[in-house]
């Protein structure tokens, strides 16, 4: 297992939605919800409870205005109707009466009596005798209108100097018409001190929509009529001319307004105010409130976000980072949460697992150490072993050599036969050691190969030498074989390759009851070259393929059992096919036999390639 | 883009007339009314056209506006437009586009054919009484019923308008000048019946009788105080008269059809007009008295001192003006012209 001093940075994975961006949300949602009611809820309430204020305060206005101009105009009517009231003869005669009358109200400019037939009988006058002069009184609507019986008031007329007058005209008793010029800069004056509010205004409209009064006195010069606009006609619908709204005024300024008629019904008083000015309060708490709660949900926010933040994703994030860190490997490392809450109950588990997998950890670490030692022990043992096996098994073999040479006599027929077993037995049992002892280097990594120019040719030779006799004493033909395009000399380990193909030729012979076994050397490709050796036995089952090359195994699996040889052959040729940087492989079928091939690097020698 | 580009060339080809297309104004008058002098001078002035579309009759204009011609300014009498206004044919006038209003005479605004001048505004008034021969009567005319002295026999003029010719006979039977009663216009048509051979009529026009009167076929002509000035001109002996029993009122008034497509340059025709040096200028020219209290100071002294024109207040005081008659009166009045233009 590999351990590093730098831990590597922990992987982060990627987060579909952040947790904290979601509560964010649903919070901010919340309380921008929270600020809109409220504050339009309160806007509505001091709106409408402001609208009502004005209301009242402006159909006070508007009542005190037409008040106002009923006094102006029943002054002017009184007078008028004393004149009706008064004697013809008495009238005709006493013109300093009327005189008199005159003077006493200032919006008169003149005063006449006319009798049914269109004549004025009577008259006094301020500027001239304009009605006194007129000889189309009979034609003249204010005379016509007045016979009838109906009180006349005229419409706003400009004269050539621009003073601005009204014919007001009134029935008598016996069927005259008293008539009068009137000051009408007098009633713009009521009308213009008609303020209530910074933009409360007032302006006196007759039925026909002409402007009469109205504190800009241009409006009124200018002819201005307003008859067919919404504000009029809402008005002249309304019982007793009574009306409230809000709109947009003749001018274009946005308003809210309240009529009222005058008791004698010939005019309405239009009172406005800007709506601006009507919604100023209500504006203003919207602001204050919607601007103080929007303040304070904001801070709350904040807050919220603070308190969740160092409570719980930062704890969070040391956590996952904690994690990410144990998993990754260091396993020293602790999460520090010592919050005695629910992340610092996770943090503390995290730790404690990080010291179990520590433990863990430094007990496999111990039991592979003794693995290992143990499995060191074992080649050594192995070693030390083969050598002291050895060397008493060669000292038979050499005393039993010299007997056999007749040094000390002729040995008997029967007495070479006996010997020869022993020699047999011995060297059996001397490759029985080699080979073990050849594992227990090849496993200490104590066997050393030594690479010379060998002749691929003399090699095979000596195999056949070697092993010729246990082939043909089993009944087996054997086959040997090189191709003509092996090079003459190669680079290997002879006695190593002379141990790999005695081992697989012992394999094959052992395993075949009948046939052939054949050993044929060639070039496998451009590097490499293969020794092949093929039987007629039965074969290897696929099961079995594996595990044979294993150390001890042999082909029943069981380890080490009556079959003659340690099961270290087939292990031995692998590992040493190996260490020359070659591999074995096994092309077996059942009943059809087995050919192991070992593939090896080509190397030429180094005279060869500079020919 | 291109589309907006094109629907704006092709609208600002359209049939409205941009301002850059000089607009025309149709003007309905009597033949020599309105000098073309003033006519271009409103020209020069703003670039509007005026073009006159005379009528022999104002009640011929009447019917053709009633037909659906389109025209911008209409002159008509007094008597005329209530049926107008009620029959919704004539445009609301805004006053605001005529500030020049204010030198209309007071007698002459907010009178009961036309309350509040709404719909027109007053042009030229005038009486209606005699124009005589003073050198070929026998005793000084003063009177209507000075028409009926067999003296003067077939050397009579009369109009071939029949409120005219009827109001004068009730005028001069002591009764109103716009009786409807038909008892009264029974009595009527008997006195008139009895003037028709003495009188012949003729359709109005300016100073229609001054050459008769001048080469002395008439004598005793119905006119008005134009026909004594223009035949003075000739004959010093020609003098108008305003009846004792009562002259008769007339008045012409600016009004502008409901149909007119140019409201706003009508509007500024009539406030030029009555400007008191246009007013004036009129004045002069045609000798018809223009109820404009500025202009009156402005125009030719001698003819603001002549008494036939500008008459005496005391004797404007029993003149009478012709009203409109109801449905009523209206038929009354055709069959009693009818029945006079039957009679021989």
């Amino acid at each position: 297992m590999q351990s590093s001093s730098s831990h590597p940075a922990p992987p982060t994975h990627q987060m579909t939605y952040s947790l904290r961006r979601r509560l964010m949300l649903v919070l901010d949602a919340v309380m921008t919800l929270i600020v809109l009611v409220v504050g339009f809820s309160v806007g509505a309430i001091v709106y409408n409870i402001e609208r009502d204020a004005w209301r009242n305060r402006q159909r006070e206005a508007a009542t005190s205005a037409a008040r106002a101009v009923e006094t102006f105009l029943s002054g002017i009517q009184s007078h008028l109707d004393l004149v009706g009231i008064l004697d013809r003869v008495y009238l005709s005669t006493h013109s300093e009466d009327l005189e008199a009358l005159l003077q006493q109200n200032d919006a008169l400019l003149e005063i006449v009596r006319a009798n049914a037939n269109g004549d004025v009988f009577a008259g006094a006058y301020r500027d001239s005798p304009v009605l006194a002069n007129l000889f189309t009184v009979p034609q003249s609507t204010w005379f016509l209108q007045a016979r009838r019986g109906m009180p006349y008031f005229g419409k706003v007329q400009i004269s050539a100097d621009d003073t601005p007058y009204l014919i007001m005209a009134v029935p008598t008793p016996e069927g005259d018409v008293v008539a009068a010029r009137l000051r009408i800069d007098l009633l713009w004056d009521i009308i213009a001190g008609v303020q209530f509010g910074q933009t409360g205004h007032a302006y006196v409209v007759n039925l026909e929509g002409e402007i009469i009064a109205h504190p800009d006195r241009e409006i009124v010069l200018d002819y201005t009529r307003i008859r067919l606009r919404p504000e009029m006609q809402a008005a002249l619908e309304a019982p007793n001319n009574e009306w409230y709204g809000a709109y947009t005024n003749f001018a274009g300024q946005d308003v809210v307004g309240s009529t009222v008629a005058l008791a004698r019904g010939e005019w309405i008083i239009f009172t406005e105010i800007a709506s601006a000015e009507a919604s100023v309060t209500a504006v203003r708490a919207i602001i204050a409130i919607g601007g103080g709660i929007l303040l304070i949900s904001i801070m709350l926010s904040i807050t919220i976000n603070y308190l969740m933040k160092s409570l719980i994703f930062d704890k969070l994030r040391i956590l996952q980072d904690g994690a990410a860190q144990i998993g990754s490997g260091d396993l020293d490392h602790r999460i520090a949460v010592p919050q005695r809450n629910e992340i610092g109950q996770l943090a503390a588990a995290f730790n404690e697992m990080a010291i179990q997998l520590k433990e863990r950890e430094t007990e496999l670490a111990r039991a592979r150490d003794e693995a290992v030692e143990a499995s060191n022990f074992k080649s050594r043992l192995l070693a030390n072993v083969s050598h002291d096996l050895r060397t008493p098994l060669n000292a038979m073999m050499g005393y039993t050599e010299i007997l056999r040479e007749g040094v000390h006599g002729t040995l008997s027929e029967t007495q070479l036969r006996i010997s020869e077993r022993v020699m047999v037995n011995a060297k059996r049992l001397l490759n029985m050691i080699n080979s073990l002892l050849d594992q227990a280097q090849i496993e200490a990594g104590k066997l050393k190969l030594r690479f010379q120019p060998f002749s691929p040719h003399e090699l095979l030779v000596e195999s056949q030498t070697i092993m010729q006799f246990a082939a043909e004493a089993k009944g087996l033909d054997f086959m040997l074989e090189i191709d003509d395009d092996l090079p003459e000399m190669l680079m290997g380990d002879v006695q190593r390759l002379q141990q790999i193909i005695i081992n697989l030729v012992d394999n094959a012979v052992k395993f075949t009851q009948e046939g052939s076994v054949q050993i044929r050397l060639f070039q496998a490709a451009p590097t490499y070259w293969a020794i092949a050796v093929s039987d007629s036995g039965p074969g290897v089952p696929p099961e079995a393929q594996q595990y044979i090359f294993e150390p001890f195994r042999q082909l029943d699996g069981s380890i080490t059992r009556e079959q003659r040889g340690v099961g270290l052959g087939l292990s031995i040729v692998k590992q040493l096919a190996q260490m020359m940087g070659g591999a074995v492989d096994l092309q077996s079928k059942i009943g059809k036999g087995s050919t192991f091939i070992v593939k090896l690097p080509l190397i030429l020698p180094y005279e060869d390639t500079h020919d | 883009m291109t589309v907006t580009i094109g629907v704006v060339l092709v609208s600002s080809f359209g049939c409205t007339p941009t301002p850059d297309t000089p607009v025309t104004l149709i003007l309905r008058d009597w033949e020599d009314d309105l000098s073309p002098e003033i006519l271009a001078a409103f020209t020069t002035e703003t670039g509007i056209q005026v073009s006159n579309v005379p009528y022999t009759a104002q009640e011929e204009a009447v019917a053709e506006l009633r037909a659906g011609q389109v025209c911008d300014v209409l002159v008509l009498e007094s008597q005329l437009i209530p049926a107008l206004i009620t029959g919704g044919l004539l445009a609301e006038i805004d006053y605001a586009q005529i500030p020049n209003y204010k030198y209309i005479s007071a007698n002459f605004r907010d009178m009961a054919f036309d309350p509040g001048n709404a719909h027109s505004v007053p042009y030229s008034w005038g009486t209606t009484g005699l124009v005589v021969r003073t050198d070929l009567v026998e005793a000084p005319i003063s009177r209507w019923s000075d028409l009926w002295d067999a003296r003067y026999a077939g050397k009579l003029m009369g109009w071939n308008l029949h409120r005219y010719m009827i109001g004068l006979t009730l005028k001069s039977m002591g009764y109103s000048l716009n009786s409807q009663s038909p008892d009264e216009l029974e009595v009527a048509l008997l006195r008139l019946v009895e003037l028709k051979p003495r009188i012949s009529l003729v359709d109005w026009e300016a100073a229609v009788s001054a050459p008769y009167l001048v080469n002395g076929d008439v004598i005793i002509a119905v006119g008005q105080a134009d026909d004594a000035l223009v035949g003075r001109q000739t004959n010093p002996a020609i003098t108008y008269v305003m009846p004792e029993e009562g002259a008769i009122l007339w008045g012409d008034n600016f009004v502008i059809p409901a149909a007119s497509p140019h409201k706003a340059e009508a509007e500024q025709f009539i406030n030029f007009l009555l400007r008191p040096e246009i007013s004036a200028q009129i004045m002069n020219e045609t000798y018809y008295w223009l109820p404009n209290d500025e202009a009156l100071k402005l125009i030719d002294p001698e003819l603001r001192a002549n008494p036939e024109i500008f008459p005496p207040l005391e004797r404007l005081k029993n003149a009478e003006i012709l009203l409109p008659l109801n449905s009523r009166g209206e038929a009354l009045y055709a069959d009693v012209w009818e029945r006079f233009l039957a009679a021989d």
